[in-house]
């Protein structure tokens, strides 16, 4: 069976990833970043993916180019857990260079989300897993992560992480960037 | 404090009109009156010895989805007097690819209703103590059919029958076990549409009648095979015709004008046997006034007017309740924005453009939305 390719016994709306989870969000986001229309991340921790086949700077490129109004939601860079993580503030800075892009943090975040709404809805799908946005997670941990696809009762699935992401997550996290001109741009919070 | 209390919303947690995600959004439909009233007439007059065929198309955000759940709420919460029946409302997101057909179209309605639906009313008949085979040959004049629902309530036989019912292709030992000669749809969509106006028939006879909302019609585009393109114009145009009155429905998709929705959809074939008058095209919100009218509408429905009024004097906001929670100035502000562009001027993008206000000024711990915040978010969405 091909990879991405759904298993005869599941539902034609979810595929089990075992390999390099995040990775395959991010290789899907790509071929479809045409009409990526919204980009919703849910890491608590982040990196700068180098040596995989999406590097925050070539996401970054991707959000940018497309104009991907991307919404990231994540850890505080003092937080415990992210200040062991080494990318996880140079991955905060390439991204907030980026407009189109706001970041929160939350420090009880356990959640790893990953969706893109496209134009054209068809196109839409998510990553839910175990995950982190970090190459550690993409090429040494054991990690699983469900994909799903927006058909049939993928659809709502998708519909209702979206929702819960962006109007419930968003106001139980603070802001550390905003979306567009509003406010300094470039500027994180809790990055000196 | 929590955002649904910062801004007294009413038993929600944003200010996002979604029926997808609340149920009870559906009941909402802001603004657009005269809309609401074409559709409600349309929906009085259609029962009256027949049932709905309309085409909703509006472009992207239009509120088409919206409207498809309205008329859901309608149906089962203020029906029509002219329906004598009791709404089996069956809603669906079609899903087309390339490779698309007639065949497509049938199984995702069909299991839109449901096997175990179907099961049950071939079931309810049985119980009657009416011969079931006797009172299916009155429905359907095709043997196969009748064969193919009498092994529902078989068992063992069922989901074979179903698949049959669906128009899934059989195998010849499946079709030889279930007593049919031929695969349904095999020589065209006629039989499909045959079968679920009977059903439709069935259902009556049970006191129900069956209405499909069929939701991203904009799908059927994909479909690039024209043998199959000119089976669903058949598909169509057979449940366009009058002499089908059991099984309703309403399209949505997504398109500018008419001739932009799949080919079969606008044919003279299906609209002249729908009627024009059944086409409804659901337009951006035309003026400043009607964007007012809007947002007014929406947020008396969503905020709790008590809570807010109480908000208001206790923390001297100084502002009108009708526009809570912005103020006059960032209110107008908003409504100039939302009206610059009319292709802009649709409710996803208005009901968003309040939402991400509010959270900004949740954000910023502001009790009331100003032109700042208004300035900073409406760019963002509307230009």
């Amino acid at each position: 069976m091909a990879i991405n390719e759904t298993h005869p016994q599941h539902p034609n709306y979810a595929i089990i990833l075992k390999e390099r989870v995040v990775e395959q969000f991010f290789i899907r986001l790509d071929v479809v970043s045409h009409c990526a229309a919204e980009l919703l991340i849910v890491s608590p921790v982040l990196g700068t993916l180098e040596g995989t086949r999406m590097t925050v700077e070539r996401l970054r490129h991707v959000i940018h180019s497309h104009k991907i109004r991307t919404y990231l939601i994540t850890r505080h860079p003092g937080d415990e857990l992210t200040r062991g993580a080494p990318g996880h503030i140079p991955a905060l800075v390439t991204l907030g260079k980026i407009n189109d892009l706001e970041i929160r943090y939350n420090d009880f975040l356990h959640a790893k989300v990953y969706l893109c709404m496209c134009s054209d809805r068809q196109s839409s799908f998510g990553v839910i897993g175990s995950g982190n946005m970090t190459q550690t997670s993409i090429t040494n941990n054991i990690e699983v992560g469900v994909m799903i696809k927006y058909s049939s009762q993928g659809q709502s699935l998708i519909d209702e992480l979206g929702y819960w992401i962006k109007n419930n997550l968003r106001v139980r996290s603070k802001m550390a960037k905003p979306m567009g001109k509003y406010t300094q741009i470039g500027g994180i919070h809790g990055i000196p | 404090m929590e955002f649904r209390e910062w801004f007294c919303l009413n038993n929600r947690e944003s200010f996002i009109i979604d029926p997808k995600i609340n149920e009870t959004d559906a009941k909402y439909y802001f603004g657009r009156d005269n809309i609401k009233q074409k559709i409600t007439r349309q929906l009085r007059y259609s029962f009256v010895g027949n049932v709905p065929k309309m085409l909703l198309i509006g472009q992207y955000g239009s509120g088409k989805t919206q409207m498809l759940f309205y008329i859901r709420y309608l149906l089962l919460n203020q029906p029509p007097s002219t329906l004598k029946l009791k709404p089996r409302v069956v809603m669906l997101a079609i899903e087309m690819k390339s490779k698309s057909n007639h065949q497509d179209l049938h199984l995702q309605l069909m299991e839109g209703i449901g096997k175990g639906v179907v099961t049950e009313w071939v079931r309810s008949i049985s119980k009657k103590g009416l011969v079931l085979e006797e009172e299916l040959r009155k429905i359907f004049s095709d043997e196969n059919i009748v064969q193919a629902l009498i092994k529902l309530i078989v068992g063992g036989m069922d989901y074979i029958a179903w698949r049959w019912l669906t128009g899934q292709d059989l195998s010849n030992k499946e079709l030889e076990q279930l007593c049919v000669t031929r695969n349904l749809g095999q020589i065209g969509s006629g039989a499909m549409v045959d079968e679920l106006v009977g059903i439709g028939r069935f259902a009556e006879l049970l006191g129900e009648k069956i209405i499909f909302l069929i939701d991203e019609a904009e799908r059927f585009l994909s479909v690039q095979n024209i043998d199959a393109l000119n089976a669903l114009e058949d598909y169509f145009r057979e449940l366009s015709e009058n002499r089908n009155d059991t099984i309703g429905f309403f399209v949505a998709g997504t398109a500018s004008n008419l001739e932009d929705t799949a080919p079969f959809l606008h044919s003279d074939s299906v609209l002249t046997r729908m009627g024009k008058q059944n086409v409804v095209i659901i337009p951006p919100i035309p003026s400043l006034d009607d964007v007012k009218s809007f947002i007014t509408q929406m947020l008396s429905e969503i905020i709790d007017q008590s809570q807010a009024d109480k908000n208001i004097k206790d923390n001297s906001l100084g502002i009108p309740l009708a526009t809570y929670p912005f103020d006059t100035d960032s209110f107008d502000l908003l409504c100039e924005y939302a009206s610059q562009d009319s292709y802009k001027t649709i409710p996803r993008s208005i009901i968003n453009a309040i939402n991400e206000c509010a959270i900004t000024a949740w954000d910023e711990q502001k009790r009331i939305i100003n032109s700042d915040i208004v300035n900073g978010i409406a760019p963002l969405v509307f230009e």
